[in-house]
């Protein structure tokens, strides 16, 4: 997998080596920052969820309520929380809005509410229907979402499919020709007739891109239920349960 | 390639000023001039000397390669002291392989180039983020693909690769004897000429003619030409006795 330094350097490739005055490098960083950044929005329009991964917790008591945190993942934005034992099955806790947090924390189910978040130096704060002594029993899996684009750094690996950063590469460079600081008639000539191939090519990079996009591993059409479903008895409550209080 | 015979162009010359004693005495003899023959030498060293710099000048004369001589220059090094122009220098890309002709770059282009950061390349790495310095050959023996490079502004020489050689033309005095080509015997005559006239000479009229037709073999040596016009007759008598 590419790193940044690399689609720095392949869009210095594309634009025949500029040097480092005519084109200095942290331009270039920036022209594939902003180009990622509007990738990585395409993907979060598209239909799959390209930013959600799922993680071990750290759940530490604070006051009333815990801090949870994922160790190497500075932000984040949680979307869901399991909890189990150490070895067991996991099951999923139900996540409740702050708001409403007075009508669920007595049901016979785990509850649980996120708060707080980047603005706060404490990070993600989460609220529990549970004293301290019994969540700390169980381990949690928070399932979460990464920040939309946080500047990558030149050793990082960009947040796109490797089949599509010679995209990227032909996108930056394209987007970079106008930035060379570079006035001569054989530069402008080079330009001129080099614009016209590589929009040809991400023409068809772009066609991928958005092939990409729609397409799914998914079928296409979900499994649906019989129309006598209900006849055939058997209705299940795929609502989590916890065995906490003995029920 | 042949080279002109000096001793018969010097007794060309002297023969057309009708400098030669005895030949003709008529007003001009070499008792006259002094020593005339050093100074029919000096001016033809003078006039060869003028033909070798009109052929440095342009690295496209069939002349210019044996008139040259490769010379190493370092990096960021002002080029030695020559004559004309220099040629294309040929730069070895890495230590133990062949020579290569340079490409021509701006000086920034070779700074940046040169300064490629191993952690973070930005010119050689674009395929498996590992750095080929300037100088160095890749994983499969070929030359970096910013070596073989070079600028030379004002006089300053740089260049990407291992070394660098570069053909410049030095003359010496001893070249205006060995070294002007035999087909422009004809310019070092005429050349020569008004360099040997005085005043009191009558000879005012024929000097600026030869001078002309010296001062356009020039140009044409100078563009390249590998011949020249003879030395033409001159049908414009010296008065006996002035």
């Amino acid at each position: 997998m590419d790193t940044m330094s690399q689609i720095i350097g392949g869009v210095y490739v594309l634009l025949r080596r500029p040097s480092d005055i005519q084109l200095p490098p942290a331009d270039v960083r920036e022209g594939v920052d902003d180009e990622l950044r509007g990738r990585v929005q395409d993907m979060d329009l598209g239909g799959r969820d390209h930013r959600t991964e799922t993680a071990l917790a750290t759940v530490a008591e604070d006051d009333i309520d815990y801090v949870v945190s994922v160790p190497g993942v500075p932000d984040f934005e949680p979307v869901g929380l399991e909890y189990g034992n150490t070895g067991g099955n996991w099951y999923a806790a139900t996540v409740v809005p702050l708001s409403s947090w007075p009508r669920r924390f007595s049901g016979n189910y785990l509850a649980a509410s996120f708060y707080g978040g980047y603005g706060l130096s404490e990070g993600i704060k989460l609220r529990l229907n549970v004293p301290p002594d019994v969540a700390g029993q169980h381990e949690f899996r928070l399932t979460y979402r990464l920040p939309l684009l946080a500047v990558v750094q030149s050793g990082e690996r960009p947040p796109i499919p490797a089949n599509h950063l010679p995209m990227i590469k032909r996108a930056v460079a394209i987007r970079m020709m106008p930035l060379v600081d570079n006035t001569s008639a054989e530069w402008i000539e080079w330009m001129n007739r080099t614009l016209p191939l590589y929009a040809a090519l991400q023409a068809k990079d772009e066609e991928r891109w958005r092939e990409y996009l729609t397409s799914s591993v998914e079928p296409y059409v979900q499994p649906i239920k019989p129309f006598n479903h209900y006849r055939r008895g058997g209705r299940t409550n795929a609502r989590a349960y916890l065995p906490i209080g003995g029920n | 390639m042949a080279y002109a015979d000096t001793a018969k162009v010097e007794a060309h010359i002297a023969d057309l000023l009708n400098a030669q004693g005895g030949v003709w005495n008529g007003s001009i003899i070499d008792a006259r001039r002094g020593n005339v023959i050093d100074s029919i030498r000096q001016a033809r060293i003078e006039s060869g000397m003028e033909i070798l710099r009109a052929i440095a000048r342009n690295p496209q004369h069939g002349y210019y390669g044996p008139l040259s001589v490769l010379t190493t220059v370092a990096h960021n090094a002002f080029l030695p002291v020559h004559d004309g122009e220099p040629g294309v220098p040929l730069i070895v890309p890495y230590s133990g392989a062949a020579a290569r002709e340079g490409r021509p770059r701006s000086p920034d282009q070779i700074d940046s180039y040169r300064n490629d950061l191993s952690a973070s390349p930005i010119y050689s790495g674009a395929l498996d983020g590992a750095q080929v310095a300037h100088n160095q050959a890749d994983a499969d023996g070929r030359p970096s693909p910013v070596s073989c490079l070079y600028s030379l502004v004002n006089g300053r020489f740089k260049f990407t690769g291992h070394t660098a050689q570069i053909p410049l033309v030095q003359l010496t005095r001893a070249m205006a004897d060995t070294a002007v080509p035999e087909t422009y015997e004809p310019t070092l005559v005429k050349l020569s000429i008004p360099r040997l006239t005085k005043e009191g000479d009558n000879l005012a009229e024929i000097s600026e003619r030869f001078r002309a037709w010296g001062q356009e073999d020039l140009l044409q040596i100078e563009g390249g030409a590998m011949k020249i016009r003879p030395v033409p007759n001159v049908v414009l008598a010296q008065r006996a006795g002035v």
